[in-house]
């Protein structure tokens, strides 16, 4: 991981790649983001977020998905 | 009766979103139907087509992320594929996103043999520099594969052929807990094999105008003005036919009368017939039709060009704050057409507790039946003298004002209710923006007339008929020298005055119950003491006429109120109900707009009766 920024997807800049490197187990969806290619491993593209911060639109699996900011903070990346 | 050789059970599954509609509607034509799985309000759709003789009841299975059952929607499909009887199961994945979409269709294939994989939208997938190598993917997995393109048709005649050799391959000996062992990781594997892309920017279009769409500065504003486009189609669209419609159909009532009275019926039952039931009914016709007809259109090629998740995604945040779903703003954007059509869309909503607030909020919008009667009341009442077009901008305003009013009270009252009755944490949102894509017009205004339109104009004609008949013996019965419903609205009157209505605005609202269409009519029927519901005259008339009846600037504004804020109709509450399953939501359902339009009523005629004390 040398010369990786580590952060929160909630914190990463929009228009940012970047990996999973955790999801932390208390995060309620979990599993529904697993089961849509959001686990540790995944490399993903934070694309926009919408009016006040919320939502956070990425790109997974080459497909678009939605969070909500709060989801977010208990994704950890790197870029 | 056709005689078939054969017939074949088959169906569909998929993630949402990857054009599983599309070949089943290209597969079946009109010749499906949608019902309920039982005991859940999911809907269950199913149809049938020909191929070499044989006949296929295809089975349409709800779009789901995965088999661990975690919603009822995946419940559903897990089941079937477990235990359903079928002879093949067409898994249909999104060529632009085929890893996921893979991953999910080896969970389907550790768990049954009769698999053929539909890759579809190849199309797509080509124009953003995805290759898929299907014999290669037919290799590794074991299974028939077919790349498709169903919304131009390509590669159907494929699928139907493979399908075909997989129902008449011997009954497997193994059924359940399949050749292949569970191996999470496979997929990729496969997928690197099979399939070649630049993924970085296969989307640039979608991207750019997402950038647009959905920005923080433009999004919202943009989806107003496209809402507010498509409420001004349907209303102005909606003029013309309805008068044509009407007008027919008041003919063919007068033809049908005149028949009828040159039989031994009895001239009581032929009125209570024609003046009470047939023009109730043909009056309700006539006036939900073409806006519906016009609205659920529009919606849903909005809808279908991927649009939709966009407004949730814009007002998330909003609805978020309001403790519920984001999808609820989608529910909401369709309860402006029709609230029955609202409460029936909330099934998208997974989350029971967010779903029944969505549901019962709905009616706190208006929909296409109100709209009229608003702008009539606003012209007549608010605008003054101004120039035609200045009128109609105004209009457009104030209008304006009472929808961005019923958004704030429907977030409002889901706080409320999240707080009270459904109280809980929000459950997590997790939503995919999919491609935007071309719609399909003529499919398209296919569907939505006859799921949406007909199945709402159906539901409001059984409710119309038997009210038809109470108001025209409201009417016409008389005891002493006036008729029942002016007892009622005497009776009324002193109450309704409390909150700034009168005695037949309140009776009007009380026998508007089945379409708040007719509140208008009835009040005019009311005023000008006749028996039965009358074409409306033009508004400086209508305006005089409720000058003369007392009404006043804060009349008007009160049934502004009361007409945004009051029971959902009788249509939307079996809606309701059959939603639901409960009397207790229903009866929450009916409560809440009601309290909320009385509390606000009371409060505008408190402070006008303040004002003017003090100003004598």
């Amino acid at each position: 991981m040398e010369g990786l920024l580590i952060t929160t997807l909630c914190d990463l800049p929009a228009g940012n790649a970047c990996t999973i490197i955790g999801v932390d187990d208390s995060l309620p969806v979990k599993k529904r983001l697993d089961e849509l290619g959001l686990f540790t491993g995944a490399d993903i593209y934070k694309l926009q977020v919408g009016p006040q911060g919320n939502p956070v639109a990425v790109r997974v699996c080459g497909a678009v998905l939605a969070l909500r900011a709060d989801d977010t903070r208990y994704i950890s990346v790197a870029y | 009766m056709k005689e078939y050789d054969r017939t074949y059970n088959i169906a569909l599954a998929g993630n949402p979103n990857v054009g599983k509609s599309t070949v089943f509607n290209s597969f079946t034509g009109l010749h499906q139907h949608t019902g309920n799985w039982p005991g859940k309000t999911i809907d269950n759709k199913q149809g049938e087509y020909v191929h070499n003789n044989s006949l296929y009841i295809i089975q349409d299975l709800p779009g789901t992320y995965s088999l661990t059952p975690s919603s009822a929607e995946e419940e559903v499909t897990c089941d079937y594929i477990e235990n359903g009887e079928y002879d093949a199961l067409v898994v249909v994945l999104d060529a632009t996103c085929l890893r996921r979409n893979l991953r999910f269709a080896m969970q389907i294939m550790e768990k049954s043999n009769k698999v053929v994989l539909c890759i579809n939208l190849i199309d797509e997938a080509k124009k953003k520099g995805i290759a898929v190598d299907v014999s290669k993917l037919s290799e590794m997995l074991d299974v028939p594969v077919v790349a498709t393109a169903a919304r131009s048709g390509k590669g159907l005649q494929e699928l139907r052929n493979e399908i075909e050799k997989v129902v008449q391959k011997d009954p497997p000996t193994v059924t359940k807990a399949g050749r292949n062992t569970p191996n999470s990781k496979k997929y990729e594997e496969v997928f690197a094999e099979c399939c070649r892309c630049k993924e970085s920017d296969t989307d640039k279009f979608d991207r750019k105008l997402d950038k647009i769409l959905i920005s923080k500065k433009m999004g919202v504003p943009i989806m107003i003005l496209l809402l507010i486009g498509i409420f001004w189609l349907t209303i102005f669209g909606a003029n013309y036919p309805s008068e044509w419609l009407s007008d027919i159909l008041s003919r063919f009532g007068n033809y049908l009368k005149e028949l009828v009275l040159n039989t031994q019926c009895p001239r009581i039952i032929v009125d209570a017939l024609f003046d009470g039931v047939y023009t109730t009914v043909s009056w309700i016709i006539s006036v939900m039709l073409p806006p519906m007809a016009i609205f659920f259109p529009l919606f849903t090629l909005l809808e279908d060009s991927g649009y939709l998740p966009r407004i949730a995604f814009n007002l998330d945040t909003y609805f978020h704050k309001a403790n519920t779903h984001g999808k609820q703003s989608l529910t909401m954007a369709m309860g402006f057409g029709c609230n029955a059509c609202g409460v029936t869309g909330c099934r998208i909503i997974d989350s029971p507790r967010e779903r029944l607030i969505a549901i019962i909020t709905n009616s706190l919008v208006p929909c296409n039946g109100r709209f009229p009667a608003l702008i009539a009341i606003i012209s007549m009442f608010f605008i003054g003298s101004l120039s035609a077009a200045a009128a109609s901008v105004a209009e457009a305003l104030i209008l304006a004002v009472l929808i961005i009013l019923s958004v704030l009270v429907t977030l409002a009252v889901s706080k409320f209710l999240s707080k009270t009755f459904l109280n809980g944490i929000p459950s997590s949102f997790v939503l995919e923006l999919p491609p935007y894509r071309r719609p399909q017009f003529f499919k398209v205004i296919v569907r939505s007339i006859f799921d949406r339109t007909l199945f709402v104009l159906m539901r409001a004609v059984v409710v119309a008929a038997p009210a038809g008949i109470i108001i025209w013996i409201l009417a016409n019965v008389s005891i002493g020298d006036v008729s029942i419903l002016q007892h009622c609205t005497d009776f009324l009157d002193p109450f309704a005055r409390i909150i700034g209505l009168d005695g037949a605005i309140l009776i009007a609202f009380i026998l508007g119950f089945p379409a708040n269409e007719i509140v208008l009519p009835i009040m005019l029927m009311v005023y000008l003491s006749q028996g039965s519901l009358t074409e409306l005259p033009n508004l400086i008339q209508l305006k005089e006429i409720l000058i003369d009846n007392g009404w006043t600037i804060t009349t008007a504004l009160c049934t502004l109120i009361f007409m945004l804020f009051h029971y959902p109709c009788s249509t939307t509450m079996i809606t309701i109900y059959k939603e639901t399953k409960s009397v207790r939501w229903t009866l929450l359902s009916f409560v809440i707009p009601l309290a909320v339009g009385l509390t606000m009523c009371f409060g505008v005629a408190f402070v006008s009766e303040f004002v003017r004390v003090l100003m004598a």
